[in-house]
């Protein structure tokens, strides 16, 4: 069985269709990359698996691990091991790095009929992940996102990532923003994700992160519908020839 | 029988105060003339015979009690006051010029329980004032003046919890001599049938720094007015508060800071959660008179409003008449942003505890100006039980022994 299966998804926004019947199967240990336009539908998508208010699904079924993804809100679909990197990490000024983490573990544990983790553990937990990505003690006591530059907004992604090990993670321009030494460090903290048991979507607009993050398969999605599928190469392809074959197909 | 003498016959005269009066506009006292309580007699708070833990903020101090209004020696630590502070019975001062025509201030009781710490003293620990209130249909009258003496310094908790219909007239009058400094932090968390009327009035003098913040979220009617004269140079006072007002609750608040001399700096800053049904009230006035060059004022009042049910009305008002100043004032109304609760949820947090954090965070901004952290600390706790209990089943007070 495949981790994540979307099939025939069809979605509006504000009235406007954006997706428009797409297609895609990930099964676990694979890296898969979605390339398209602006425009395409891309962030569209990761907000409809996310389970965005806003983002209305007109047709078709989207099964996580099997079970019916779209039934579920944001906050089951989380705690059953679907993240979404943000494109745009949101701040949030007041509420404490370290408090955010710890809300977000025990709600999945709670989710799972676990205790709530004891108070020292979890520190270590999260000092040994963040020290591999960079991030200090004086970064975990602010608020989250607050007065983060770009590179720290996504370090912080990617140590959200690395404490609740999800099983399906989708990286939504993880790569924008960022400059090449902070997106080696995010793209460190996604390899060291990578495992037989997890699952990976990456949606980018540029070739540039799959340098690091070398995909399975790499799709092109352009007018709401994945166009073609292939392997590593079509990336180089995209980024040699653009879209301007597909934005001609879709018009 | 006792003398059962009814509010609205002890006021007499003009009633209670009404909205054509310019103070009240927003605060309609019809519910309470309606309930017209009885005065509460000497003895009606004998049978509370507990203080009642839970929602009382836990802070190391002594504790002064009073039930239904009266001094109860035998549930205070009268005896085990820090040195040089005593606390007594005394007759209660005449009110001040500005409150003389008001109605409710008339109804203060004759006697008062007078704080006062000597001259040079440092209290060892904070005092902590409970007025705990039972009974349906009553009026009690809680009054107390502080007294601080030339650089003397004291931490004062006032904390007013209670259960059932009645009303609390609340007279406090606090002093501070050259160079005293005080920290005075109330929580007003009375019962959520209950009437609260306060009236602080503060006087400051030359030098004296007040650093203040006021809780509120009890009552469903409570009016919090504070009247803040800065009578001397180099005063540094900070007035700051949060209030909470649930459905079926009007929580308003009220102050007026005089800037009357040269050099001093006051700054308040307010910030309100309003839910369904809840009504927020904020009047601040600064006034800044001709002798007082080179003043500092900073008012502010910020509103959050979750439901579109709820009603906030601001009315910040500055009148300066010296050139030489620095003053500004605002008031905002938000709502809980929707990406800020979709981003939480995404992380697996539950959309009532993402709230209930945006709604946290939203007040520890205001929280964190209570200068004493114990009291910080206590106040963070009552938000954190109130926001819980808020969605749930409202907490319900045990008092002991106090009702049948």
């Amino acid at each position: 069985m495949s981790l994540l299966e979307v099939r025939n998804l069809r979605a509006d926004v504000d009235g406007k269709e954006i997706l428009k019947g797409l297609d895609l199967t990930i099964n676990a240990g694979e890296v898969h990359a979605i390339m398209g336009p602006n425009g395409s539908g891309k962030s569209t998508l990761s907000y409809v698996l996310a389970g965005r208010d806003g983002y209305e699904v007109t047709g078709g079924e989207v099964l996580f691990d099997g079970k019916d993804l779209l039934e579920q809100a944001a906050d089951e679909r989380a705690n059953d091991g679907l993240f979404l990197a943000f494109q745009y990490p949101v701040e949030l000024p007041g509420v404490a790095g370290m408090t955010f983490l710890r809300e977000a573990v025990n709600s999945k544990r709670r989710h799972n009929g676990e205790d709530e983790i004891d108070a020292m553990g979890f520190l270590k937990l999260v000092r040994a992940k963040a020290k591999t990505l960079g991030i200090s003690d004086e970064m975990l006591k602010r608020a989250v996102n607050v007065g983060f530059s770009g590179g720290e907004k996504k370090r912080n992604e990617a140590l959200q990532m690395a404490v609740l090990e999800p099983r399906m993670m989708v990286l939504d321009e993880t790569d924008s923003g960022l400059d090449i030494d902070a997106l080696k460090v995010v793209a460190e903290g996604v390899n060291a994700m990578r495992s037989p048991d997890r699952g990976i979507l990456i949606i980018t607009h540029y070739q540039r992160l799959l340098d690091y993050i070398v995909p399975d398969k790499v799709h092109v999605l352009a007018d709401g519908q994945i166009q073609r599928s292939g392997g590593k190469e079509l990336a180089v392809e995209l980024e040699k020839k653009g879209y301007a074959e597909y934005i001609g197909a879709a018009a | 029988m006792t003398d059962r003498t009814l509010l609205l016959d002890k006021i007499g005269g003009a009633g209670l105060p009404t909205p054509r009066v310019e103070s009240w506009k927003y605060t309609d006292l019809k519910a309470l003339a309606r309930l017209n309580p009885i005065l509460a007699d000497a003895n009606s708070g004998q049978s509370i015979t507990a203080v009642p833990t839970g929602t009382l903020p836990e802070i190391e101090a002594a504790q002064i009690v009073l039930t239904n209004g009266e001094l109860r020696p035998d549930l205070s630590d009268l005896t085990a006051l820090p040195e040089g502070v005593t606390v007594e019975e005394t007759d209660a001062p005449a009110p001040p010029e500005f409150w003389r025509e008001d109605a409710l201030v008339g109804l203060a009781p004759g006697t008062a329980i007078a704080i006062r710490v000597a001259k040079g003293v440092e209290a060892s620990k904070p005092l902590h004032v409970i007025s705990i209130a039972s009974g349906d249909a009553m009026a009690i009258r809680p009054s107390v003046t502080v007294s601080l003496g030339e650089a003397a310094r004291l931490v004062l908790i006032e904390s007013h919890i209670g259960d059932g219909t009645y009303f609390t007239n609340v007279t406090a009058n606090v002093t501070l001599a050259r160079a005293a400094a005080l920290g005075h932090y109330k929580l007003q968390a009375d019962g959520r049938s209950a009437f609260h009327i306060a009236r602080t009035a503060l006087t400051l003098g030359d030098n004296t720094e007040y650093d203040g913040f006021r809780l509120s979220t009890g009552g469903t009617l409570a009016r919090d007015e504070i009247r803040a004269t800065l009578d001397g140079s180099h005063i540094e006072a900070r007035l700051n508060g949060a209030y909470m007002a649930g459905d079926g609750q009007h929580i308003d608040t009220t102050s007026f800071i005089d800037h009357a001399k040269p050099e001093c700096r006051s700054h308040q800053v307010f910030k309100g959660v309003l839910d369904a049904g809840g009504r927020g009230v904020f009047q601040g006035k600064v006034l800044v008179r001709p002798d007082a060059q080179k003043t500092d004022g900073y008012q502010m009042n910020r509103a959050l409003m979750l439901s579109p049910d709820a009603e906030i009305d601001s009315k910040p008002e500055l009148e300066i008449y010296a050139d030489d100043v620095k003053c500004s004032h605002g008031a905002t109304i938000g709502e809980l942003e929707e990406n800020q609760l979709f981003y939480l949820m995404a992380r697996g947090i539950p959309r009532d505890r993402a709230r209930h954090l945006l709604i946290e965070a939203y007040l520890a901004d205001a929280v964190e100006h209570v200068g004493h952290e114990p009291t910080r600390a206590a106040f963070q706790k009552t938000i954190s039980a109130w926001l819980q209990h808020h969605d749930g089943t409202p907490e319900t007070l045990e008092i002991r022994g106090a009702r049948t």
